[in-house]
């Protein structure tokens, strides 16, 4: 989903040997944007799922 | 270097393509004493007349129609429809009409116009008012999709967006409004359809576009640090590519 899945799919077709992990993709879940402040933060791209998603895909612990 | 809001940005590269073709006009609601959303039109409508900058009805899909017409007629519109949700009450126009004309007829008619239609989420404004829905501009072929993620990004992508002989979405993120940043005092066309390396590496490749690139590079930063004191070796160097411009259908 997302134009996320574009990338992906071109990387995979392109360059799939120079990969190191599988590679993945953060974005906002599968719902409409909710209108409460604590849901719709949810839904926020932010440094910290950045990074933690990072951190799990280059084994960092 | 002049200091400017991600807003003041885009005005001023509206006005100085005004200024450089009278072709260019801009039409939408609220363009002229309001001066858009975000003040992103503010003081066009006094420079340039109600002629050019020129305040619609509410009604996405006549706006867009008419558009259209304006721009295979010769003229380059840049079309304000406020918020991409809205964007979606205009999509025969857009898809239907605009992305395929230069294809239907051989390339004898083209639909020059840029249509601004901003994304994401903005504190509160809830499920009509907040999608990102790049992902079904970028898969219709005719058109061209651009989100900038910087000030320098708003004027310079803007600029190239006016110039592009093919209909271009055009992006823009409600949050990044008010965010200052740099811009070359000097006049740049940014080039449509490549990405730009934010940060050189060679551990780990981050993607992303619009106002995600800052929550990227503040991983990278957070990154760099939690490595070194973890003693990872040297510290894994993160390579930060910026995919702002994605080209779908760009001759």
């Amino acid at each position: 989903m997302g134009f996320g899945a574009e990338i992906l799919a071109e990387t995979a077709e392109e360059m799939f040997r120079a990969l190191k992990a599988p590679p993945v993709r953060i974005g906002a879940p599968r719902i409409p944007i909710p209108f409460s402040e604590p849901l719709e933060n949810l839904c926020r791209m932010t440094a910290p799922r950045v990074v933690a998603a990072a951190e799990k895909l280059m084994d960092l612990g | 270097m002049a200091r400017m809001t991600y807003a003041e940005a885009a005005r001023l590269a509206l006005a100085e393509e005004m200024r450089r073709d009278p072709t260019v006009w801009a039409l939408g609601e609220d363009l002229g004493p309001e001066g858009g959303v975000a003040g992103q039109y503010r003081g066009l409508q006094a420079e340039f007349g109600p002629q050019r900058i020129v305040d619609t009805p509410i009604s996405e899909s006549t706006i867009m129609g008419s558009s259209v017409g304006a721009a295979v007629a010769g003229t380059r519109p840049v079309v304000e429809l406020r918020y991409c949700d809205f964007g979606l009450c205009a999509a025969d126009e857009i898809v239907n009409q605009a992305a395929k004309i230069r294809y239907m007829t051989g390339g004898q008619a083209r639909a020059p116009l840029v249509i601004r239609q901003t994304i994401g989420i903005r504190e509160g404004l809830a499920a009509q008012h907040s999608q990102s829905t790049e992902a079904i501009w970028t898969h219709i072929p005719g058109l061209v999709a651009v989100a900038p993620s910087t000030p320098a990004d708003n004027r310079a992508l803007l600029k190239a967006a006016i110039r592009c002989d093919d209909p271009v979405v055009y992006m823009e993120h409600k949050e990044l409004w008010t965010v200052e940043g740099e811009v070359p005092e000097e006049e740049s066309v940014d080039e449509i359809g490549k990405a730009r390396v934010w940060r050189e590496g060679s551990d780990l490749t981050i993607v992303s576009w619009s106002t995600a690139v800052h929550a990227a590079d503040a991983a990278c930063h957070e990154l760099a640090r939690s490595q070194d004191a973890l003693s990872l070796g040297q510290g894994a160097r993160v390579r930060f590519c910026r995919e702002d411009r994605t080209a779908s259908g760009h001759p």
